[in-house]
């Protein structure tokens, strides 16, 4: 506000120092005119002071900016000086006389003109102006006689208000009609009330302004509108508000909304003509590892993480959804310091959307394996360690929709392993517990399975309890699955009876490899110009990646004569340098996998172009305030099905990192067919290597793949 | 009910906290009140607000003065406008199909960006700069 009326005092000031010059100009025309011709003084002198006058008149109308105001500098101003200068002027003309007294009617310009145009043709042009404004002018002067109302105040703005800009000029237009005035002395007296009418008209305009701030001052809009804070709510009434159901989902959808707004990185107002910034990122790794660089590059692009339910939990499985590329979920295990909170959890994360999960679900035991359903997209199936398994809905609240029971049929050791197999019409969830238990269920009803089968360890075992850490399903197969087991060994399971094999472990086949549990089995997803769905990579405990070539469900039949068990190794290892949680098959290069490790590795490799090395090797980023060391290990690892491009991690400090790898490692659109056969080729070679040397070297194969 | 509306601050604490963001408010539509607003409206020239109903963020007035007025009222005001423009747009929207409802609203200007989520009870408004 001072700043403002500093500003007004400033332009007030030249102001006054133009009208001064200006009146010194006509004074002294006005004493030369005097000596001279009588007709001529009427006009001229009067133009200083009926400049001012104007002026003043401008000012108020700028300032205040106001119709309605019902300030009283301006007609006061108006009437007082004209009452004054009229004396001593009344002797000077007709014109001046008539116009004191004038009756308010368009005689007033008569006599002007009549008057002046007897005159010499000097005062012409001042006629002519005359004609444009001579209704405010001649309005003034009646409400000077007597009445003053602020409605013919109003209306006369409408129009000086257009010659706002050029008010020095338009100034000269009325000049004629107001009465002269010859004492200077006077004249600075009127300014300083003019001077200080401003000022008073300044801060009732400020006062008006700080009224209607608080009144509402928004006219046009409509009428709710117009008077917005009806008033102001009690805090019952507040609360009443807050808490309603209503509200409650409006702020829930309005805020994701709002945040993904505000979490878009792509700016569609980018002007890539203006700023080279935009342009490529290369930048170099930070932590000196040895990501891919270029095309094979590993980049992180976000990390989930939620201050209230993530903390202290572990990331026990990650699924992306195949149905929004976007989400993915993660399953997370209890937080042991928050008893009261629910043990199981499981989060879906929007790419978009990077503070908050855009799910929530709840367990009442640690969610051991999640995924979403392929055939249905709002629908979540989980294994609990409580052995329960679990259905969410992502259009039902948080806990789930279906779960099975506790006791009774089902499972009654931890479910490590869920999956749903089958067709968009016909599929079944399956479940896998520690205690050999496999069950299938329908997913309209959880409350018993429709198939249970128990796994046993094939007869020249110490022991029949075989416990299953991991299963998994080829994609053409939804009979037939793999097993892993904590003692190493992978067996292959049909669920049903067929010839020459009971359903259940096959005992004829086992693959016989890993030294500690396995932790992961992955089938190839083939989805290419080769059929390369026998390859399956499994991850283990003991440091080690392998894949293997799985004989077809039919074969094995052949091959079993007489029930001896038969063995199959590994046509590949990989050894790291530390035990592997994880392992995972890209879904559209067909030689790419990834893989996690307990020292907090991804790994990205391509058995087409090196057998020894992963391409890239990543970490994640540490999220501040996490632990130290022992908090790196990650758990998992999952690729987006449809692009092949993200590449999500997580492990035991919680958070969930997605990683997008470049264009040789991923992405739809590089895929070329020689890499599928090249694939085909390397494992037809390195079949017949294994074949005629066992046990297997390979050091020695990998000299021979390339 | 309690956690209810403590989720409520909870989202608005979040919001609010998010870089960039400036100010943020929640209008009920039924009472005309305002719920609930934070971050500071000092981007808010309410003297302008009278006489351009476009919510401009930036200070482009011409005369550039700024009054002193108190966060409240600059939030009312802006409120005040943003109801204003709300309806505005959906009479716009309801011109181009009458069936039709007006979801989210995004302004963007050369410093800030306005996010409106409107709603037929509420209105969601997040104010936040525009990073360059």
């Amino acid at each position: 506000m001072q700043q403002r009326r500093d500003e007004i005092l400033a332009k007030k000031a030249k102001l006054a120092e133009l009208k001064r010059q200006r009146e010194l100009r006509s004074t002294s025309a006005t004493r030369q005119s005097i000596g001279g011709s009588s007709d001529l003084a009427a006009p001229t002198p009067s133009r200083g002071e009926s400049r001012a006058e104007f002026d003043k008149y401008l000012e108020s109308i700028l300032d205040g900016g106001g119709k309605s105001r019902p300030t009283s500098t301006g007609p006061a101003g108006a009437g007082s000086p004209a009452g004054k200068g009229s004396r001593p002027n009344s002797v000077l003309s007709a014109g001046e006389l008539s116009n004191e007294n004038s009756e308010p009617s368009v005689s007033q310009p008569q006599p002007q003109t009549y008057s002046i145009s007897t005159q010499t043709l000097s005062t012409v042009p001042l006629a002519t102006v005359y004609e444009c404004p001579p209704s405010p002018i001649k309005e003034v002067f009646s409400y000077s006689k007597g009445v003053q109302t602020t409605e013919e105040w109003g209306t006369q703005t409408s129009g000086p208000k257009a010659f706002e800009e050029s008010d020095e000029d338009e100034g000269e237009t009325p000049a004629t009609s107001t009465p002269n005035k010859r004492l200077s002395r006077r004249e600075r007296d009127r300014e300083e009330e003019l001077r200080e009418n401003i000022r008073r008209e300044i801060e009732e305009e400020l006062k008006a302004t700080r009224d209607l701030l608080t009144d509402g001052p928004v006219r046009p809009v409509a009428q709710t509108a117009a008077k917005f804070p009806a008033r102001v709510l009690t805090t019952e009434e507040l609360n009443a508000v807050t808490s309603s159901d209503d509200f409650m989902e409006f702020v829930e959808r309005s805020s994701k909304v709002i945040e993904r707004a505000l979490d878009e990185e792509y700016d569609i107002l980018a002007d890539y003509a203006l700023s080279g910034q935009n342009g490529i990122e290369d930048d170099d790794d930070e932590y000196g590892n040895t990501r891919g660089k270029g095309r094979r590059r590993v980049k992180e692009i976000a990390q989930f993480y939620d201050e209230r339910w993530s903390k202290k939990r572990m990331i026990s499985d990650i699924n992306f959804s195949p149905k929004f590329s976007e989400l993915v979920l993660a399953a997370y295990t209890k937080n042991p310091s928050a008893p009261h909170e629910p043990d199981g959890l499981v989060q879906v994360w929007n790419m978009h959307l990077h503070d908050r999960p855009e799910f929530v679900f709840h367990a009442q035991s640690d969610v051991l394996a999640a995924k979403f359903s392929p055939f249905h997209p709002n629908l979540i199936i989980g294994g609990c360690y409580s052995g329960q398994v679990l259905l969410w809905d992502t259009r039902a609240k948080s806990s789930p929709v279906q779960k099975t029971p506790l006791t009774g049929s089902g499972h009654t050791h931890p479910v490590y392993s869920v999956d749903i197999v089958g067709t968009q019409n016909a599929n079944n969830i399956i479940s896998c517990s520690t205690d050999g238990v496999v069950c299938g269920w329908t997913v309209d009803m959880l409350a018993q399975p429709q198939e249970l089968l128990t796994l046993t360890t094939p007869p020249p075992a110490k022991t029949e309890d075989l416990s299953p850490t991991c299963m998994a399903f080829p994609q053409t197969d939804p009979t037939y699955f793999l097993i892993g087991s904590e003692e190493g060994t992978i067996f292959p399971c049909h669920r049903y009876d067929r010839a020459g094999a009971k359903a259940g472990v096959d005992q004829r086949v086992s693959y016989r490899g890993h030294a500690a549990p396995v932790m992961s089995i992955d089938f190839h997803p083939a989805r290419g110009p080769v059929d390369l769905g026998d390859l399956v990579l499994s991850s283990s405990l003991d440091w080690s990646v392998k894949l293997w070539k799985v004989r077809a469900p039919a074969a094995t039949s052949t091959t079993g004569i007489t029930g001896e068990s038969h063995s199959v190794t590994p046509i590949l290892d990989f050894t790291r340098e530390d035990v592997v949680y994880d392992a995972a098959w890209s879904p559209v290069k067909p030689g790419v996998f990834s893989l996690v490790d307990g020292a907090g590795n991804l790994e990205v490799w391509d058995i087409t172009i090196d057998t020894e090395v992963p391409l890239a090797k990543v970490a994640p980023s540490g999220r501040k305030g996490g632990r130290s060391m022992m908090s790196k290990s990650l758990n998992k690892v999952a690729w987006e099905e449809s692009e092949g491009k993200r590449v999500a991690t997580g492990g035991i400090d919680g958070s969930l990192t997605v990683f997008e790898v470049g264009p040789d490692l991923g992405g739809k659109e590089s895929a070329r067919n020689e890499e599928w056969t090249s694939v085909k080729k390397l494992i037809a070679r390195l079949e017949s290597t294994s074949a005629i040397v066992q046990p297997l070297n390979v050091n020695g194969i990998h000299g021979t793949a390339l | 009910m309690q956690n209810s509306s403590s989720n409520f601050s909870q989202t608005l604490e979040r919001l609010s906290s998010k870089p960039g963001v400036i100010a943020s408010l929640v209008i009920d539509r039924s009472s005309n009140a305002l719920l609930k607003s934070t971050g500071s409206f000092t981007f808010w020239n309410a003297s302008t607000s009278t006489s351009t109903p476009t919510p401009a963020g930036n200070a482009s007035s011409t005369n550039g003065i700024v009054p002193e007025t108190s966060t409240a009222d600059s939030g009312t005001s802006f409120a005040t406008t943003i109801l204003g423009y709300v309806a505005s747009t959906s009479g716009l929207v309801r011109h181009m199909d009458s069936e039709d409802d007006l979801k989210l609203l995004r302004v963007r200007t050369k410093k800030h960006e306005i996010v409106i989520v409107p709603d037929p009870k509420f209105i969601f408004v997040v104010v936040h700069e525009v990073s360059a």
